[in-house]
């Protein structure tokens, strides 16, 4: 059998090059990695250079690479009965001409292709444009159904006695100017690039329009790169286009920035993740196929139909994580260090358990019980059999953690420096070679994230790490703490620099790696499934519309740009694309009513408006379609507009009811049926998809205010979001005002309310009732009665009450939560120091532990006796150090300035670098006691190295700089001097350096000579204990030591089992290196002062 | 068999006229005690001849195993400290259990093969689903409500101890585990099974592998009893030779001042004859497990400041017991050989095992070469029979992790496993050592168990016609009770000392 050499290494770096997308219009300066690859994605950027690039490359090595790996996938079929375990069923049943195609697509994007397929729509000559869209049947068979004759365009406005005549000129000139500017290789020889031009009656979406429908041209052009380009042609005037018979002028342009897949699934109102039928003897097999699905069609624009059907097929999802082996100090790097294991769980949806679990290793391993171990003597080898087993597999969905910016990247990179170019066919197109570019999307919620994007044609990526990010703020997002808090279990985690030491030891010690590394595969399908992510996302792609995909890789507002658009469509409305300059003026954002801090022994209740921007959207009709400007107002009645607090104007719903409230309608009232039906449903599994619906449903309808007010969104309007907000404030303070006049004691009522606290969406009311039950009375009533001087759908709602209620500053307050009379529910914090990550754990337990005194057990005194304790023993030193880590992410290397973690990364580099924190590490510190007045950079030092060396921690620092401002804010309501408690007998004894018994412990070794353990007084080589003068102590002492000793046992005891228990094998060592795990400096801390300790207490064990 | 102690009626006064005795003595003599033979209540008792017993202490083997670095009192700082580091990775508690297995494995094997001959024997990772196999290994017991340091650290400063004083661990969700040194599977069987069995014990299991890491267990083979040594001393032994147990004496335990006065003075002589049979023919006192009362701490104390005058005064109250217990052993070790077994509550280390009181402790009556301190557990040869025994942590613990008919049914448990204490290190606190000294290699003849709660005894015979006497010690400060053994017969006999009558009353013999 003939094989292609693989080429040699400039020749191969070339081709890579060649097969990267063309370079962008806005640089950006790419990571130092991967400049050649990287370049920012830009949302309204041309749609080709997704994917419309590789068909191009008529390289004859890919082909070369192509065909070579196709034999070789299909020789192991022959002999491989893994390979064949590994497969998909094989297909039955299928007969186009009888039988529909019905499948449930995860994945949509599309192709150009060079020949239209015979029996197709659309133009005649290619190339053309063919959506894909990846999917699997009911029975498991993976899809591959090609749809023809859909094609790209946009809208422009027409101008004045532009009429049908003018379009064939306009197609010719246009279609002129296009080929002109056409610059690469096939694009010369497109004839047509402008395919039609057409008049349409429509209206644009921006501001509030009577007339009638007018008309706008719709320009079709013949594939999605081209749009931008011809969008530019109208938009800036820089090509001098002019319409025929009109003068020089710019165009504004109607939906030219949609992603051209997402334009596919809302003109054929197909929804995300949804399912697709193409009816019998409307579609064929395809003859040369291009994929490696197992079923692969091509069908028709028009016959293609979407199902109603709520349930999700059993598709594959894979699971896989990757060890490197790094060299001392350095982060692994895909040029240098070789991926050593590959370990894959393979399950179908819906199925509870996996039904494959291996791992690819380098070198031997011993087996692993329930999991099939496959050696390999190369890593060529193993990432080969890697592909191979993947594509074997064939999964719809690839999770892992983090896998899209590590794993996936180091195994294309790592397989292009070791020169296997066929590694990178990942997808089910058997042309298209996986790329990695860096993207970026920002948004309001999230910030503006890096984040890098693999291509996989067909195959959805789905990174938990990305997902728990997005949904969940925890304090930080390793894999250990992650599977800490929603799994409850500690993850034993191997320090990078002892990986290839175990890589370079025996078959067991690989044994061991490849443990961890199965478990880091298994941790995120299991994560998967408790949190049900993709339950959730696939109810909110169907709910928004958008594939699976874009959810994770893109920001929010495509999420509402793609309900607006359907919505939009079928009242035939445009929207423009709008340059977007970032820039705008800012508005006030959400009201707050002034708090009256204090602690509150009485019931509080809370009122919250339900949806509440939502449904002010909803009540005043507010959106795009229904603005007036202010001239425009002034030419209507005032009857048949409203006037926002802010002074913007939008008709009433009875003129015309505007886009964005019946898409709010539509969610909330499907919201409203999905809880209806969830309290009804029984089967667990249905149970999870209505509540991921309705979640979903929630979501959707919240983001809609933000996509309005995002001013680096696709549509941004701030007359409606800073008329909502506006609105927000003017219905909190009518709120207050109607509480605190309705319920008087001149009215009848027992006591005065007062309005304690109010906060964008609710207010606190303190109705002066004893009882819980009496304030929630009172709560439901002031919340019908507000309700109904509100217009509608605006909903006051009484949710819950608090009592007793600390309220210490905005959004800073806690409280015991009630919603039923007789028991509270849970202990609510808002905005304390709970999670913040840049406290110590000593800050968030001691705070906790405070308010439960306070809140639960309402002893003030003592919450306050206990903070005096705390603050006596910090310092005393008698703190655990793992409560005084702080921890920071260090994400770069330059900082501006000396800053802590970076100045200690530096210093710990120095010392070793093999286990000094990288970038993207979080960096743990501990602040140490340093010379008077030194910065604070210089006194922070790893937690570890300051264990080791007994080293006395800055309890000062801790004292003030962390522990004081937030036990203040909790004091100050209760007590007239919360400064008291910084101040007394308890603070009087501070551990210091000299004084410091461990100190002594630790130096005291170093000295040659012995002191006496009760004076300092030398020994003679007789005594071994006390000097002569102070035997009369020596039992006493002797008693001392030995509590130390007992104490440090059972710590001891209770620390190593757990640490033996939690590697899950008793026979072996412990190896974890942990650091996120609360154990983990405890354990190093009493091991040392274990042997420390023993060693005083074996001073006395001389024989009389 | 018991000769009924004198009815002669002494006199509450005539009692403290006693204790003063003692006291004043303690006072008057700053000398060591052991020097002046002539000294004491009853000379003649302590020279009795039949005390000829030979005894071989066997201090040494709860102690030799331990790694030097922790125990080896170290004179030249620097140099150790290096090596105590670098080795600190190593105190860890995956030895203990390796070491374990080591010792067992071949016992193990010998057993499986003969109960089942020609099955195949196998390692964990070598198993396939659907074989039928032998595998040999240590059983881990998952437990949901097992203390657990990790729910309980974050809670608080992580200075509060785990407690969790529940009487059982077990919970509906209990999973059994086995592993060798290759790997790891899940044991499936019957809720009972798993429930009758605790984490550290090395076992061969006869089943069928499954996929997915289980195991179906069809049968559960244990090390069996170990066999017994055959010491020519005991031939020697001609005659009667008693050993008395005493366990949870609590020496300053305001409320049993009386009893244990009573006992001191039924030890030496006092209350009884000069002529009494019984006690000339006790040869070793042994005391089991908390001697020393020691006054329980709330919780709080261990979070509360304390001034440097108040740890000051904590001690000095501490202390008075410890001299308290060091006069009485100054008068007993007069007239009887004694060993000390440290137990939970006595000034030493807490881990298992427990090293022996420190002699600094008993200034006074350690320089008698009569007191013996020694490890919890403990092991001796006294007159040809092999004694082992502890006090009490070993049965405690494990019986709160599993399912037992009775604690004396899981005492005998623990020789069938031939181990003293297969729940420690994963609940038992104990050392982290490189070898396990708990594996009881040989069979004892004596095996008792020190602060229970009542007294109770068993006579056990092995198949090989291994002979057993096991023992429960009740505390005295509760039961006022303290028992006889009979070295030669293996008879064993508690001797109550009721306080409203001031003598010890001899209840009916057991056997």
């Amino acid at each position: 059998m003939k094989r292609s050499i693989a080429p040699s290494g400039g020749n191969n770096d070339k081709k890579y090059k060649a097969q990267v997308a063309p370079p962008p219009k806005n640089n950006y300066k790419g990571g130092e990695d991967d400049e050649d690859d990287e370049f920012e994605e830009d949302d309204d950027e041309d749609e080709g250079d997704e994917f419309g690039e590789e068909e191009d490359e008529d390289d004859i090595d890919v082909e070369n690479i192509i065909a070579t790996d196709s034999m070789d996938l299909d020789v192991q079929d022959d002999g491989s009965q893994q390979l064949f375990l590994w497969s998909r069923k094989p297909v039955q049943d299928l007969v186009p001409h009888r039988k529909p195609l019905i499948f449930q697509q995860l994945e949509v994007d599309y192709t150009e292709i060079k020949e239209p397929v015979p029996g197709m729509p659309g133009p005649t000559v290619g190339p053309l444009p063919a959506v894909r869209l990846f999917g699997v049947t009911k029975e498991g068979n993976s899809v591959l159904c090609k749809v023809h004759g859909f094609l790209p365009y946009f809208f422009i406005s027409c101008p004045p006695g532009f009429t049908e005549a003018d379009c064939k000129s306009l197609k010719h000139d246009l279609n002129e100017t296009m080929k002109m500017s056409a610059n690469q290789g096939n694009e010369k020889d497109i004839e047509n690039i402008v395919v039609s031009i057409d008049i349409e009656k429509k209206k644009s979406i921006m501001g509030f329009n009577p007339n009638p429908l007018t008309d706008f041209i719709r320009i079709t052009l013949i594939l999605p790169k081209f749009v931008t380009r011809c969008r530019e042609i109208f938009e800036s005037g820089r090509h001098h286009f002019t319409i025929p018979g009109q003068p020089f002028r710019q165009y504004q342009t109607y939906e030219s920035n949609i992603l051209f897949a997402l334009r596919f699934l809302i003109d054929k109102k197909i929804a995300g993740c949804s399912w697709i039928e193409l009816p019998a003897n409307t579609y064929k097999l395809s003859e040369t196929p291009v994929s490696t699905c197992q079923i692969e069609v091509d069908t028709s624009l028009e016959t293609i139909i979407t199902r109603e059907d709520d349930s999700s097929a059993p598709y594959r999802i894979l699971s896989f994580d990757i060890e490197c082996a790094g060299r001392k100090g350095v982060f692994p790097e895909a040029e240098k260090d070789p991926v050593i294991q590959i370990a894959n769980i393979v399950k179908n949806n819906g199925d509870t358990e996996p039904f494959i679990k291996n791992i690819f290793t380098l070198k031997g391993c011993s087996s692993i019980v329930g999991a099939h171990v496959i050696p390999h003597k190369r890593e060529e080898d193993m990432l080969r059999e890697w592909r191979k087993f993947l594509v074997k597999v064939d999964p719809d969905v690839i999770i892992g953690y983090n896998i899209v910016n590590f794993d996936l990247p180091y195994l294309i990179n790592r397989a292009r420096q070791l020169k296997i170019p066929e590694f990178a066919l990942l997808g089910r197109i058997k042309t298209t070679i996986s790329k990695i570019k860096s993207t970026r999307f920002s948004s309001s919620n999230l910030g503006t994230r890096e984040s890098k994007e693999i291509s996989m044609p067909g195959r959805t990526q789905f990174d938990l790490m990305q997902a728990i990010q997005r949904d969940h703020k925890l304090t930080s997002y390793s894999l250990n703490n992650v599977s800490a808090h929603f799994l409850n279990e500690q993850k034993e985690d191997v320090h990078f620099s002892i990986i290839s030491d175990l890589q370079n030891g025996t078959d067991d010690d690989r044994r061991r790696l490849a443990v961890y590394c199965i478990k880091d595969a298994v941790l995120p399908m299991r994560l998967l499934d408790k949190l049900m992510i993709l339950i959730n996302y696939t109810e909110m792609a169907r709910v928004t519309g958008v594939p699976l995909s874009y959810l994770l890789g893109r920001g929010e507002g495509i999420k509402v740009l793609s309900q607006l658009y359907r919505k939009a469509m079928d009242e035939n409305f445009l929207i423009p694309t709008y340059k977007v300059t970032g820039k705008g003026e800012k508005f006030q954002g959400a009201n707050v009513i002034e708090p009256t801090p204090g602690f509150y022994d009485s019931p509080i209740a809370t009122l919250d408006f339900t949806s509440l921007y939502p449904s002010i959207m909803m009540a005043h009709n507010l959106c795009y379609s229904t603005l007036l400007s202010a001239e425009e107002a002034k030419k209507l009645p005032p009857e048949t507009y409203t006037t926002t607090p802010y002074g913007d104007h939008f008709v009433k719903s009875n003129t015309k009811k505007g886009l964005l409230p019946k898409i709010l309608e539509e969610l909330l009232s499907a919201r409203k049926k999905a809880k209806d039906e969830l309290k009804n449903e029984k089967d667990p599994f249905k149970r999870a998809v209505l509540d991921g619906r309705q979640l979903a449903l929630k979501l959707s309808a919240n983001s809609v205010y933000g996509f309005t007010g995002a001013r680096v969104g696709k549509l941004p309007c701030l007359e409606i979001s800073r008329s909502v907000t506006s609105f927000g404030r003017e219905m909190l303070d009518k709120t207050k005002k109607i509480v605190e006049e309705r319920y008087t004691i001149a009215n009848g009522y027992k006591h005065d309310a007062v309005i304690i606290y109010g906060d964008t969406d609710s207010v606190m009311v303190k109705f002066g009732v004893e009882t819980v039950a009496e304030a929630m009375e009172m709560g439901r009533d002031a919340a019908k009665f507000v309700t109904t001087t509100f217009v509608r759908p605006i909903n006051l709602d009484f949710e819950k009450v608090y009592y007793p209620y600390l309220l210490m500053a905005k959004k800073k307050y806690a409280g015991l939560y009630w919603t039923k009379p007789d028991i509270h529910d849970r202990m609510d914090v808002k905005g304390l120091e709970m999670i913040r990550r840049d406290t110590c754990l000593l800050v968030r337990n001691v705070v906790s532990t405070i308010l439960k005194k306070i809140l639960i057990e309402k002893d003030l005194k003592s919450a306050e006796e206990y903070t005096k304790s705390v603050i006596s023993d910090l310092l005393q030193n008698r703190l655990d150090l793992s409560m005084l880590v702080i921890t920071k992410a260090l994400s770069k290397t330059q900082y501006k300035g000396r800053v802590i973690h970076n100045e200690l990364a530096r210093k710990m580099r120095a010392r070793d670098p093999a286990t000094a924190p990288n970038i993207g590490d979080r960096v743990p510190y501990v602040v140490i006691q340093g010379s008077k007045g030194a910065p604070i950079y210089e006194k922070a030092e790893d937690p570890l190295y300051a264990l080791e060396h007994n080293i006395l921690l800055d309890s000062q620092y801790y004292l003030d700089k962390q522990l004081k401002a937030p036990l203040i804010r909790i004091f100050k309501p209760i007590m007239s001097n919360p400064d008291l408690i910084f101040h007394g007998e308890h603070t009087r004894t501070i551990a210091q350096s000299t004084l410091s018994d461990n100190n002594k412990g630790f130096f005291g070794t170093l000295t040659k000579k012995k002191v006496c353990m009760n004076c300092p007084k030398e020994l003679s080589d007789t005594e071994s204990t006390t000097c002569i003068n102070c035997q009369h102590k020596e039992t006493s002492l002797y008693q001392t030591s030995l509590e130390k000793v007992t104490n440090l046992e059972t710590k001891f005891s209770e620390a190593w089992t757990q640490c033996q228990r939690c590697s899950g094998s008793l026979h072996q060592p412990v190896l974890c290196s942990n650091r996120d795990c609360p154990i983990f400096y405890m354990r190093t801390k009493v091991q040392l002062d274990l042997i420390e300790a023993k060693k005083t207490l074996n001073r006395f064990n001389v024989e009389w | 068999m018991f000769e009924e102690i004198n009815d002669e009626n002494e006199s509450l006064n005539e009692l403290f006229r006693k204790i003063q005795k003692i006291e004043s003595k303690i006072k008057q003599n700053k000398k060591p005690y052991g020097n002046d033979k002539n000294f004491g209540l009853d000379q003649d008792y302590k020279s009795t001849e039949r005390l000829d017993v030979i005894i071989h202490h066997n201090k040494e083997r709860f102690l030799e195993k331990q790694p030097k670095s922790t125990i080896k009192s170290d004179n030249d700082g620097g140099a150790t400290t290096t090596l105590v580091l670098s080795q600190h990775s190593n105190l860890q508690y995956s030895s203990i259990y390796a070491s374990r297995l080591e010792k067992l494995n071949p016992i193990l094997v010998e057993n499986v093969q003969s109960k089942y001959p020609g099955v195949p024997i196998q390692k964990i990772l070598h198993m396939k689903p659907g074989d039928e196999c032998i595998m040999i290994g240590t059983l881990y017991k998952e437990m949901e409500l097992k203390p657990n340091i990790l729910k309980a650290y974050a809670q608080d400063r992580a200075m509060l101890p785990v407690l969790d004083n529940r009487e059982s661990f077990i919970g509906e969700k209990d999973k059994l585990f086995f592993e060798d040194n290759t790997g790891r599977v899940k044991l499936i069987g019957s809720k009972e099974m798993i429930d009758s069995l605790v984490t550290g014990i090395n076992v061969a299991i006869l089943g069928k592998g499954l996929p997915d890491a289980e195991f179906e267990v069809k049968d559960i083979v244990f090390p069996g009893i170990p066999p017994q040594p055959h010491s020519r001393d005991l031939e020697s032994l001609k005659d009667d030779a008693y050993i008395c147990l005493i366990s949870g004496l609590n020496v300053g335990n305001p409320n049993n001042i009386f009893q244990t006065q009573l006992l001191m003075d039924y030890l030496q002589g006092n209350l009884v004859d000069n002529g009494s049979d019984l006690l000339g023919k006790i040869c070793k006192v042994l005391f089991v497990g908390n001697s020393i009362h020691k006054e329980s701490e709330p919780i709080e104390a261990f979070v509360r400041y304390s001034s440097k005058s108040e740890i000051q005064a904590k001690q000095a109250k501490k202390a008075i017991p410890i001299k308290d217990f060091d006069g009485l052993l100054c008068e007993l070790c007069q007239s009887v050989p004694v060993d000390i077994i440290p137990g939970p509550n006595d000034p030493t280390n807490i881990s298992l095992p427990q090293l022996p009181l420190n002699s600094c402790l008993f200034p006074f009556s350690i320089q008698n070469t009569n007191l013996t301190t020694t490890t919890n557990p403990y092991q001796s040869q006294i007159g040809g029979r092999l004694l082992l025994g502890t006090s009490g942590q070993n049965i405690e613990n494990a019986s709160r992790y599993m399912t037992y008919e009775n604690r004396m049914a899981l005492t005998e448990s623990t020789l069938i496993w031939r181990h003293l204490a297969p729940t420690a290190p994963d609940t038992l606190t104990c050392a982290a050592l490189d070898n396990d000294p708990f594996v009881i290699e040989q069979c004892p003849h004596i095996y008792f168990v020190g602060c229970q709660d009542h007294f109770e005894t068993k006579l056990l015979k092995g198949p090989n016609d291994e002979i057993v006497r096991l023992i429960f010690i009740p505390n005295f400060s509760e039961t006022n009770t303290i028992i006889l053994v009979n070295l030669k017969t293996l008879d064993t006999f508690p001797i109550h000392f009721d306080t409203t009558s001031f003598f010890p009353q001899s209840p009916e013999s057991t056997e």
